[in-house]
């Protein structure tokens, strides 16, 4: 790499990266998506999802943009106004080198928030799958990856006495029952399912079942389940209550699987009201998390975050790229037209919050706005890039935000060209003092 | 010999924003400065001094005439390779520390790490610079801060070498010390231009001197040679600098004269540039 341009990248970044505004900023940059994450939305998991979403990078990208462009005109007319570039410019180093370091230096700022808000937002993204799997049950299977099996109905027999229970859980399968629509009981009767190929794991192991009958609505049925496996001297036992279709899940204890991941499970069908019992297959499984808990965690939904984190940061580094570019080269344009530098006095005047009051004579107020309009022009419409969207159409933010990006790019590839040719060609005079 | 410096009769008036013209900073200015020479450039507060430093270094481009450096138009980026450029008043990085500071205008010479390590020790040496090093230039003394610009224009060896003002602000040993470095630089045949008001700075260095006045040159050659009818005196130099200007001032004062009565007194045809000035003074001296 060119020692020159390394020398300027270095020094630029060197000049803005111990001030206090950039420390400031990259606190900032940590704390954002914290505080959008505590914010809660309409009280849904989608208002939740899409405010932390659309609030972080809103507001990531909108101090991004315009740290860059105070950034980036401060780099140049910094030099200008300290008069340091008097002394470089007669130094054998090239135009473009200069501008070409400046730019890096700025865009090293930018990694490095960038870099900032995405540690952050992934830190965040594992809070936020945690608490809506916490809080939102539905969520659940899109947050944490379970397996789901599916049994195998044993057999069918007459309900005996507790004693006997040691039978049901040694009955051989029996296939053409597993391809029924649903396990009906009837009453004082039984059923036996075996699960195989079952593997431990650190997280809760359940049974997950809809149960109906033709009973009243609202009045929970009285269940009676065994769970075990034939190598176990007792099976368990758990008597327990349940509403009528909705989805329940019973947990169960691990011991109940045997070393080779085989589950028997019984259900006693001695409701008080002798009705029959009946269980959808579809919805009658054995779930339990797959792996480790955080892991999981991790893999499931803060993954699907952090993809869309991905993509949206890449989306406004770019932007970044293009807004610090332009800044950069429409104000060195400024300082190569050594006799408009008020103008760039008022134009990072009204972009940067430092603001000097200091008159300004006749016509160059009118002109710096156009400039500005000018610059405003090529920033990202962030209102646009981050649509309210949801769970389901998450990746529209990032293919919008980079649909926009492309759009800039692609208007500003002759900029840069034109700019550094008019750069190059124009008539200016660096030691001209400015009073 | 070769020439280093060749201005042909360059002019420099600094214009206002719709370009209407503010002042005229360089007259008509000719100037060579041969290779391995020391030439002062002396004159009054706002003679022009500066400006003709930077017209030489490109910072400011002439309205008129012709200037080459090391045989290149100013601020060719092979000339510029070979020049060094102490400014009228020292910019610096506040931040950076005096080595930092070194290390970054060496970096922009392109001077590989080893030979900038080795180049920077030998000038933190050279100007007794040690003390200080560490620390960021921002914290400087005047003095200080002008060694370290000295240092920084020195950094890559230069050929021809511009000071605009070097001792400004440093103490006399300091000046003792910049004058000494200065004859060693020239018996290493370096160039050398020189820009101050300070007469104590450049006697007894320069070869040459050129004292400006409202942008020309009023005495332009050989330092003996001009001081040759004040031999004998305490502050020779000094002495012919004020004659000289006080001469000038009267000249122009007179011509100023001249004009306005022309214009009273209409019946005399004469255009300015017919005027013999030389006859013109002898004659008012009389
Ligand atoms: N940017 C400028 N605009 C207008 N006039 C200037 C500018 N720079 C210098 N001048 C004028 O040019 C003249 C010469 O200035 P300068 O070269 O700095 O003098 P000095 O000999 O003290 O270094 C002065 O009259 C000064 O007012
Ligand atoms: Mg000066």
């Amino acid at each position: 790499m060119n020692r020159r341009i390394t020398a300027v990248t270095l020094n630029t970044f060197r000049d803005y990266f111990f001030t206090p505004a950039i420390i400031t900023l990259i606190v900032f940059m940590l704390l954002i998506p914290f505080l959008c994450f505590n914010m809660s939305g309409d009280g849904t998991a989608e208002g939740k999802f899409k405010v932390f979403v659309t609030y972080s990078f809103l507001i990531s990208s909108i101090i991004l943009t315009v740290t860059n462009i105070s950034l980036s005109c401060s780099s140049i007319s910094g030099e200008w106004k300290k008069r340091t570039l008097l002394i470089l410019d007669v130094k054998p180093i090239k135009r473009w080198e200069f501008i070409l370091g400046k730019w890096l230096g700025i865009l090293a700022i930018n990694v490095i928030l960038i870099i900032c808000f995405l540690l952050a937002m992934t830190f965040s993204s594992i809070l936020i799958s945690r608490n809506l799997t916490r809080n939102f049950p539905e969520y659940r299977s899109i947050f944490t990856t379970e397996a789901e099996l599916f049994p195998i109905p044993a057999a069918k027999s007459s309900p005996k006495k507790t004693s006997d229970f040691m039978s049901f859980l040694k009955m051989s399968p029996e296939v053409s029952e597993g391809e029924k629509e649903t396990y009906a009981i009837p009453p004082r009767e039984n059923m036996v399912w075996n699960f195989k190929g079952i593997r431990k794991s650190s997280g809760n192991l359940y049974l997950s079942y809809r149960p109906q009958t033709s009973g009243p609505e609202g009045q929970n049925i009285a269940g009676y389940w065994i769970a075990g496996n034939p190598s176990l001297p007792q099976p368990f036992e758990l008597q327990i209550s349940f509403p009528k279709d909705k989805v329940h899940r019973l947990q169960l204890p691990w011991e109940a699987v045997s070393v080779d991941g085989e589950l028997n499970i019984a259900y006693l069908n001695f409701d008080p009201a002798n009705m029959s019992i009946l269980f959808p297959r579809s919805d009658f499984k054995i779930l339990y998390p797959r792996g480790n808990y955080w892991i999981n965690l991790l893999r499931g939904g803060a993954n699907l975050l952090m993809l869309v984190t991905l993509i949206c940061s890449v989306g406004i580094f770019f932007s970044c790229i293009v807004s610090n570019l332009t800044a950069i080269l429409s104000t060195s344009i400024l300082i190569s037209m050594s006799y408009m530098h008020d103008f760039i006095e008022i134009m990072i005047n009204s972009i940067s919050s430092q603001i000097q009051t200091k008159e300004t004579a006749g016509i160059i107020p009118h002109l710096s706005y156009p400039m500005l309009k000018f610059i405003a022009f090529f920033l990202p419409p962030l209102d646009k890039a981050l649509p309210h969207s949801y769970i389901g159409n998450f990746l529209l933010i990032p293919s919008q935000y980079l649909g926009f990006l492309f759009i800039r790019i692609i208007l500003l590839g002759a900029l840069p060209l034109l700019i550094l040719a008019i750069i190059y060609f124009s008539h200016r005079e660096l030691g001209i003092p400015n009073e | 010999m070769e020439e280093l410096v060749k201005l042909q009769e360059v002019t420099k008036a600094f214009k206002d924003f719709w370009g209407k013209s503010k002042s005229l900073a360089v007259k008509n200015l000719s100037l060579s400065v041969e290779k391995g020479e020391i030439f002062g450039l002396l004159g009054p507060n706002g003679s022009g001094k500066s400006t003709t430093l930077k017209l030489i270094l490109g910072l400011l481009y002439p309205n008129r005439g012709r200037i080459a450096v090391l045989g290149k138009p100013p601020g060719n980026n092979t000339a510029k390779q070979f020049i060094g450029y102490l400014p009228e008043e020292d910019y610096l990085y506040s931040y950076l520390n005096g080595r930092e500071t070194l290390d970054f205008y060496g970096k922009i010479f392109n001077i590989p790490s080893r030979a900038r390590r080795e180049r920077i020790d030998f000038l933190i040496d050279l100007l007794g610079m040690k003390a200080y090093q560490r620390r960021p230039v921002g914290e400087y003394s005047k003095g200080m801060a002008r060694r370290i610009g000295l240092a920084s224009a020195l950094i890559n060896d230069p050929d021809l070498l511009i000071l605009d003002e070097p001792t400004n602000g440093m103490d006399p040993i300091g000046t003792r010390e910049m004058k000494n470095l200065l004859l060693e630089l020239k018996t290493k045949g370096k160039t050398i231009i020189i820009s101050t008001h300070l007469l104590s700075d450049i006697e007894s260095i320069c070869d040459r001197i050129g004292i400006l006045y409202q942008g020309e040159f009023i005495a332009i050659d050989k330092v003996d040679k001009l001081l040759l009818p004040y031999k004998g005196e305490h502050h020779p130099l000094e002495n012919f600098f004020i004659d000289k200007i006080q001469q000038e001032r009267e000249k122009r004062d007179n011509k100023k004269k001249l004009e306005i009565s022309k214009e009273k007194e209409e019946t005399v045809s004469v255009k300015k540039s017919d005027i013999d000035q030389e006859l013109l003074n002898k004659l008012l001296k009389k």
